[in-house]
C-alpha cells in the first residue's frame, strides 16, 4: 500500500516537473511588411500558438493563414485566394529548437540572446531556417521576440509578373509571442 | 468628324466607369460580420466537435467564404493582452475543445465584463483550429450578437 502511495506522489511530481518545463502563448502576435515605391503590404495575426520547452529548447509554432488581418479587403483576398491558397493550405507551422539553449537561464530574469532552427512550413513548402531573436525572462513569462525575412519564392508562392512591382523580394515577419507556464 | 467625337466621348465614359470600378474595389471595405446576416448558426459543442470529427470539411464548411458564423455557448474565460486584444473563450465539448472568440475594438469593453458561465451568442469569422497547446476554433472579428 505505502509503495502504491509512493509511486502516486512521484507520478504527480513528475508531472508538476515536467508541466513547469513549458511554456505556452495561445495568442502570439505575428506581423509581416513588404515595402516598394508601389505600395506597402501590411498584416497582421494575433491569434498564434506556440509552445517552448525550457529543458529540451523545443520550440512549436502552428499559425491559421486566414488569421492574417489586413487593411485592405482587396489585399486580403488577393492574399488568401492568389497567393497562399488558404482553404488549400490553411495552417503554417514551425518545429524547431533553441540551439545555444545552454545561454538561456530560464530562471533568471533578463534579455538573452536566441539562436532558433528548425523547419518552417507554408503553403506545404518545409524549409529549414536559422533566425535570431531574443527571450526576456519577467514576472515569470518569457517574452519572446524576432525579426527575419521569407522570399515567398521559397514556398513555392507565384507572385504574378503584372504585381511583382507590388512586392518587395523579401517579406519582413516580426514575431512577439508572452509566453506564461504551462498549468495542468 | 461627329463620329469621331461620339467614339472619343464613350471611350473617355468607359475609362472613367473603369477607374471608378478599380478604385471602388481597392477601396472596398471589410465584410462587417457583427450586421450580416448569420450563413451558419452553431453551438459551441457543435463547432468544435466538427472540427475534431473531420478537420478538413469542417474547414470547408466554416472557414471558405469568409462565412458569418453565429456561435452560441458559455463563456469559459476571457482574456486580453498588451495591446489591449480581447478573446472570450467559449466552452465546448468535453474532448473537443474551445472556441476562441477575437472580438472588434469596439466590442472589447462589453466583452471583459463577461464572466465564466455567462451564456453568450457571438457573431465573426471563422479562421479554422488550432491544436498545438488545446485543441481550439478560433474565430476573429467578433461581435455579441443580441438575441433574435
Amino acid at each position: 500500500m505505502n509503495t502504491r502511495i509512493l509511486f502516486a506522489l512521484l507520478f504527480l511530481l513528475a508531472t508538476a516537473v515536467q508541466a513547469q518545463d513549458k511554456y505556452l502563448c495561445k495568442h502570439g502576435h505575428i506581423r509581416f511588411f513588404s515595402h516598394t515605391p508601389m505600395e506597402d503590404i501590411e498584416a497582421h495575426n494575433t491569434e498564434a500558438a506556440s509552445v517552448i520547452n525550457t529543458v529540451t529548447g523545443e520550440v512549436m509554432y502552428q499559425v491559421l493563414i486566414k488569421s492574417f488581418t489586413f487593411k485592405r479587403a482587396l489585399m486580403e483576398e488577393h492574399f488568401n485566394e492568389n497567393y497562399m491558397e488558404s482553404d488549400m493550405y490553411p495552417k503554417s507551422d514551425f518545429k524547431g529548437r533553441i540551439v545555444n539553449l545552454k545561454d538561456v537561464n530560464f530562471a533568471k530574469p533578463g534579455v538573452y540572446k536566441a539562436v532558433i532552427e528548425g523547419d518552417l512550413t507554408i503553403h506545404n513548402k518545409k524549409n529549414h531556417i536559422t533566425q535570431n531573436g531574443t527571450i526576456e525572462v519577467k514576472d515569470g513569462k518569457l517574452l519572446a521576440k524576432a525579426k527575419f525575412s521569407i522570399a515567398p519564392q521559397d514556398y513555392g508562392i507565384e507572385i504574378p509578373a503584372t504585381v511583382r512591382d507590388k512586392f518587395a523580394k523579401a517579406m519582413d515577419v516580426t514575431v512577439d509571442m508572452v509566453y506564461e507556464p504551462y498549468k495542468k | 468628324m461627329k463620329k469621331t467625337r461620339m467614339v472619343l466621348i464613350v471611350l473617355a465614359a468607359l475609362a472613367i466607369l473603369a477607374a471608378g470600378v478599380g478604385l471602388m474595389m481597392y477601396y472596398k471595405p471589410h465584410k462587417d460580420f457583427a450586421t450580416s446576416t448569420p450563413d451558419v448558426r452553431i453551438t459551441a459543442e457543435a463547432f468544435t466537435k466538427a472540427f475534431d470529427a473531420d478537420e478538413v470539411n469542417a474547414t470547408w464548411a466554416y472557414v471558405k467564404g469568409d462565412k458569418t458564423i453565429l456561435v452560441t455557448g458559455t463563456v469559459a474565460e476571457v482574456g486580453s493582452d498588451k495591446d489591449g486584444n480581447v478573446d472570450v473563450v467559449l466552452a465546448g465539448g468535453k474532448e473537443t475543445g474551445t472556441v476562441s472568440c477575437a472580438m472588434m475594438p469596439d466590442e472589447r469593453e462589453r466583452a471583459k465584463k463577461l464572466m465564466p458561465g455567462e451564456r453568450v451568442r457571438i457573431k465573426g469569422q471563422c479562421t479554422g483550429r488550432v491544436e498545438l497547446i488545446d485543441k481550439q476554433v478560433i474565430m476573429i472579428r467578433c461581435a455579441l450578437a443580441e438575441e433574435e
